[in-house]
Parts: C-alpha cells; sequence; structure tokens
C-alpha cells in the first residue's frame, strides 16, 4: 500500500524567491501531520501545491498513489481543502451553501440531505441549518468551511491555519472536531501557529523555515533529536535526596538532573508544643525529578527498576508532553523564504 | 445545463432579494415607473395619430431602447461574476471542487443573461404592439416590418447581448479586481466599439471627403449602435451584409472568448 501522502523534492520558485525547496515528506493513513513555520515560510504554498491549486516547479506529489499535477480532477475527490483565508456567498442559507457545494462535488442528489445533516451534526452546525451564512460568527464560518470540506467524504485533509483569528472558545471547538476527524481515520495536514494545540492531536510534525523543511518526523523523536536528551519526570514519595543520588550513577543514560521538592504547608507549633522536625527539615521530603535521558528509547524503565530496588517509593514516571514551542524556537530562526 | 451548480446557486442568489420592503417597493416603483413610461409613451405614439409610419417609429424607438439599455447594464452584470468570487475569497473553493470549467463559466455567463432576458421580456409586449401598428399594408415604402425583420432584430439584439455579457465576463475572468474589470469593459463596449469606431469613421470620412463611407467603412460594422441601424433599416443598399458580418464578429468573438477562458481555467487556477 503507497504511503498516503508521498512527496519528494518539491519546490516552488517565483522568479528569483524560492518559496519552497526541495521538500519531501511521507505520511501514512490516518497521520495527522502539523504544519509549524513561521510566515512565509512555505507552508500555505506547499498545502497548495498538494491542492492542485498551484503548480510545483520541480519535484512530485502523490496522495494515495495519484499525482496531484497529473490527476488535479482525481486528488480533489479525495482530498478536502480549507484554505486560510476564505469567504462565504452572501444571501445564500447554511444548508443551501452545503448542497451547493455537495452538488459541485457530483454527489447524488438523493443524498445529498443526509450527508448535509451529517456534516452539520458533526461541526454542531444543526440548529443553524436555515440561517443565513453571513449571519454566523467567525468561529460558525470557520465550522461550516470546515463541513463544507468534509462533504465528498475526502480520505485527506489539508486545512490551512484553521483556527487562526478565533477566540479560544471557537479554537477548543475546532481542536475538539479535529480530534473527531482524527478518529474517523483521516489523513490530515494542518498547518497553525497555535502549537501546544498542534502536539495535543498530531503525530507528527514538520517544521519549515526560508522553504526548507528542517525537522519532520514524530514528534516525540523531533524533540529528542532537537535537544539530545528525553525528558522524563519521577514523582517520588519521600527521600529526594536519595533519589537523586541513585540517578546520579547512573551517568550513562542521566545525563542531567532537575530537583523539584514539592511544596510543604507550613505546620506552627501551638502554644506551649514542642517544634518536631518534619520530613522536609531532615532531607526525606518527596517531590519531583526531571532528568534528561539519554539512553535507548526503550530502556527508559532501567531507571525505574534502578529507582525500586533502591527503595525509593516511585509515586509517578512519565515523559511530560513535549513542548513544541521550545523545539520550535531551538531549530527555527525567525527566517522567512 | 440545467443541473449545472453553479447555474442554480446564481440563480438563487440573483432572485433572492433579502432588501427591507420599503427598498423592494421603491426599487419596484422606479421599474414600473419606468416601463410605464415607455409603454405610456409608445401607446400615445401609436394610437393618438393615424400617420402610417407611427407604429414604424414607435417599433423602432422600442428597439433602440431596449438596446441601448442592454447595451449599459450588461458589461456591469457581468464583469464581477467571477472577481468577487476572488474578491471574496470564494474563488479557490469553487475551483477546486469537482465542476468542469465549461461549467463555472457557463453557468456564470447563463445566470446574468437572465437578467438580459427579462429586460427583452419587459419589452416584448409593447414591441409587439408597435409592430402591430407598422404599416402592414405597404402603403409606404420602408414603413412595414416583416416578421422576419422582427425576428432578426431580436437575434442580433441577443447575440449583442451575449457578446458584452461575454466580454464582461472575460474581464472578470482576467483581471481580480471587480472595478478595474467593469472599467475595461465599458471602456472597449462604450469607448471603443460605440464611441471609438465612429470617430475613427469620422476621421476617415474628414480625410476622404466622402460621407457615404460612414454606413460601409468596415470599422463601424462591428459598432454596436450601428448593428441595430442594420437590422432596423434592412431594406437599405448593403446593410443586410453589414449586420451579418457584424454578428457574425460577435459570435466569433464570443466563442473565442469562452474557449479561452474555459481551456486557459486549468492554467490559471494554477498561476
Amino acid at each position: 500500500m503507497p504511503p498516503m501522502v508521498e512527496i519528494k523534492h518539491l519546490r516552488k520558485e517565483y522568479k528569483d524567491l524560492v518559496a519552497v525547496k526541495d521538500l519531501s515528506l511521507e505520511l501514512e493513513r490516518g497521520d495527522i501531520f502539523g504544519f509549524i513555520g513561521p510566515n512565509g515560510a512555505g507552508k500555505t504554498t506547499t498545502i497548495k501545491m498538494l491542492a492542485t491549486l498551484l503548480i510545483p516547479s520541480a519535484g512530485t506529489a502523490m496522495i494515495d498513489g495519484i499525482d496531484v499535477v497529473r490527476r488535479p480532477e482525481q486528488i480533489r475527490s479525495i482530498v478536502g481543502y480549507m484554505p486560510d483565508f476564505f469567504g462565504v456567498y452572501d444571501d445564500i442559507k447554511v444548508w443551501e451553501y452545503l448542497d451547493f457545494f455537495a452538488a459541485a462535488y457530483r454527489i447524488p442528489r438523493p443524498q445529498r440531505p443526509q450527508i448535509i445533516d451529517d456534516v452539520l451534526n458533526l461541526t454542531d452546525l444543526k440548529v443553524k441549518k436555515d440561517s443565513y451564512v453571513e449571519s454566523l460568527s467567525r468561529g460558525m464560518k470557520q465550522r461550516l468551511c470546515l463541513a463544507k470540506t468534509l462533504v465528498h467524504d475526502p480520505k485527506v485533509l489539508l486545512l490551512d491555519e484553521p483556527a487562526s483569528g478565533l477566540d479560544p472558545r471557537a479554537r477548543i471547538e475546532i481542536r475538539e472536531l479535529l480530534k473527531e476527524l482524527q478518529a474517523m481515520g483521516k489523513t490530515i495536514i494542518v498547518s497553525s501557529h497555535i502549537l501546544p494545540e498542534m502536539e495535543e492531536f498530531c503525530n507528527k510534525i514538520g517544521i519549515i523555515e526560508r522553504g526548507e523543511m528542517i525537522v519532520a518526523g514524530e514528534v516525540s523523536a523531533i524533540a529528542r533529536q532537537v535537544r539530545g536528551q528525553q525528558t522524563i519526570e519521577i514523582g517520588v514519595v519521600d527521600d529526594l535526596g536519595r533519589a537523586e543520588a541513585v540517578l546520579q550513577g547512573m551517568t550513562d543514560i542521566v545525563n542531567s538532573i532537575k530537583t523539584i521538592k514539592a511544596p510543604q504547608r507550613p505546620t506552627w507549633p501551638t502554644e506551649g508544643e514542642a517544634v518536631v522536625p518534619t520530613a522536609a527539615s531532615n532531607g526525606h521530603a518527596g517531590g519531583t525529578l526531571q532528568i534528561g535521558y539519554i539512553g535507548e528509547v526503550d530502556e527508559e524503565y532501567k531507571v525505574l527498576t534502578a529507582l525500586v530496588q533502591a527503595g525509593i517509593k516511585v509515586r509517578s514516571f512519565h515523559t511530560p508532553e513535549t513542548d513544541l514551542e521550545d523545539v520550535f524556537l531551538r531549530v527555527t530562526k525567525g527566517q522567512v523564504a | 445545463m440545467i443541473s449545472n451548480p453553479v447555474l442554480k446557486k446564481e440563480l438563487l442568489l440573483r432572485l433572492r432579494w433579502r432588501q427591507p420592503t420599503p427598498a423592494r417597493i421603491g426599487v419596484l416603483l422606479a421599474v414600473l415607473a419606468v416601463t410605464g413610461l415607455i409603454y405610456w409613451s409608445v401607446f400615445s405614439a401609436v394610437l393618438s395619430s393615424t400617420g402610417v409610419n407611427n407604429g414604424h417609429d414607435a417599433w423602432q424607438l422600442v428597439m433602440g431602447a431596449q438596446f441601448v439599455l442592454i447595451l449599459l447594464v450588461t458589461p456591469a452584470i457581468t464583469a464581477n461574476a467571477i472577481t468577487r468570487e476572488k474578491e471574496q475569497q470564494t474563488w479557490e473553493m469553487l475551483i477546486f471542487t469537482r465542476l468542469l470549467p465549461g461549467e463555472i463559466i457557463l453557468g456564470k455567463l447563463l445566470a446574468r443573461m437572465a437578467t438580459v432576458l427579462l429586460i427583452m421580456a419587459l419589452f416584448l409586449p409593447i414591441s409587439l404592439f408597435a409592430w402591430a401598428h407598422t404599416d402592414h399594408q405597404g402603403l409606404e415604402a420602408g414603413s412595414y416590418v416583416t416578421m422576419g425583420q422582427f425576428v432578426l432584430v431580436y437575434v442580433a439584439t441577443l447575440i449583442s447581448a451575449t457578446f458584452f455579457a461575454a466580454f464582461g465576463l472575460f474581464m472578470s475572468w482576467l483581471l481580480q479586481r471587480t472595478l478595474y474589470a467593469l472599467m475595461l469593459s465599458y471602456t472597449f463596449i462604450i469607448g471603443f466599439l460605440c464611441i471609438g469606431t465612429t470617430l475613427i469613421s469620422a476621421v476617415g470620412v474628414y480625410l476622404t471627403q466622402d460621407s457615404s463611407i460612414m454606413d460601409h467603412f468596415p470599422l463601424m460594422w462591428v459598432n454596436p449602435i450601428m448593428i441595430l441601424f442594420y437590422a432596423l433599416n434592412l431594406g437599405s443598399s448593403n446593410l443586410q451584409y453589414y449586420l451579418i458580418y457584424g454578428i457574425l464578429i460577435y459570435a466569433v468573438a464570443t466563442l473565442l472568448m469562452l474557449w479561452r477562458m474555459i481551456t486557459g481555467f486549468r492554467r490559471y487556477a494554477y498561476e
């Protein structure tokens, strides 16, 4: 089975300007790919080339094994495209708008009412079915555009900044919607500037700058590649100092240790009561250790085993969410094409 | 073609009239007033006198008024057909659908031609009335209008209107802004075809000192006003040939513009 999206050395030039330079990428069915980059980096150009709206200067792009340049009509039947800036027709109702696009995607008339109801349900716009499109809020229009993008049940979705310009509530609604689409097994390429949201539902990301893909792949792998280590957070019930000492002895796989002591609730002695030393004051307090792990990806258990064998009461052991903003800032220089 | 989604959507949006009631009543009254004035002028001119040429003159007046109205209105209604989509950022989504270029272009053209057909339908009863009062007994030369000529004038008007509409649409396809498309459409149709050709021919008359070349100058074949003039005065000299040349040029130019828009569509979408 071919990759769902396969881009090889894609390039787009405008006279002296190279908007996209030799971009290569492979995505499997069901992947959610976050396309990240500063403004003018080449994200929209790349998405437009995949959407058959721009012809590449060089390279190839295939979606589900179909060449986007040679078979644009076939591509349009399997791809849903939501541009970064879009408008809506005036004097048209929500269901008429969707019916028009359903007809434009050659969906037979008898099937259209059900499909319109389905996409309206999915985008939570059912109550607005008979409203005029121009009366919708910005967030609703964004969801309507997404509903329009889904009427022909595309395998691949190209979403260019779907949450830009939205208030926090509308952004959350779009994010939830994308999660639902992810659960439906769609392959999604989504560009966005809101990185914390991207890391919630993207399993792969690509960071592009000045038209070049700097890094692309699994989010955690990229983070590790960028930072050179994997952060692991270990919560211990007590004996934080001893746990730190155990970890300091594992120099082959632990690169750095940061101690975060648990906040102590102050206990004031009542009149006549003696001051009793607390766990914090005698060095046996609990807390969290944040370590930089540099061993093999599937051998993180060795750290946990060592702590448990040393009698440390481990409360939690996990890798925190990858901080995409940190990754992004590390690999980009804020330059545009 | 009737199931063309673009045609249906454009007709729906054009027929849907969501202005406030006072505005709707105002527009309706204005249209009725203008139509009533034309109808009253023709009725009174035809019925108040017994001259054999009254019907003929009234018919020419009606056809002339209809033609001028179409000439003025048509570029305005088509020059925004595609630029408006670009301006309101719906064009990209439209061309990304599975619609064929021909469906989009013809859908937009035909939906806008509906306005032209509405104008012609408004004028049809009064033109039939005036035509019925032309000199059917042939009492005076040139005062009789045959059914063939009546139909021919309508055909010439329709072909001219289609050409104006196609030109406006072509400008809309070519340019990014409605304002520029409108300006270029009117500059070409009114500025060049109506005024420019007349001025150039006038210069020809001045240089040759031969006033007869005004009617026969080839550039005048594409002058819209002259095309109507040829159609209304078929009996004179070679005017029927000039009419044929004129509407043939319009028809070919219309087809060429449509062909260019449809075949150049894919390339355009990529640029």
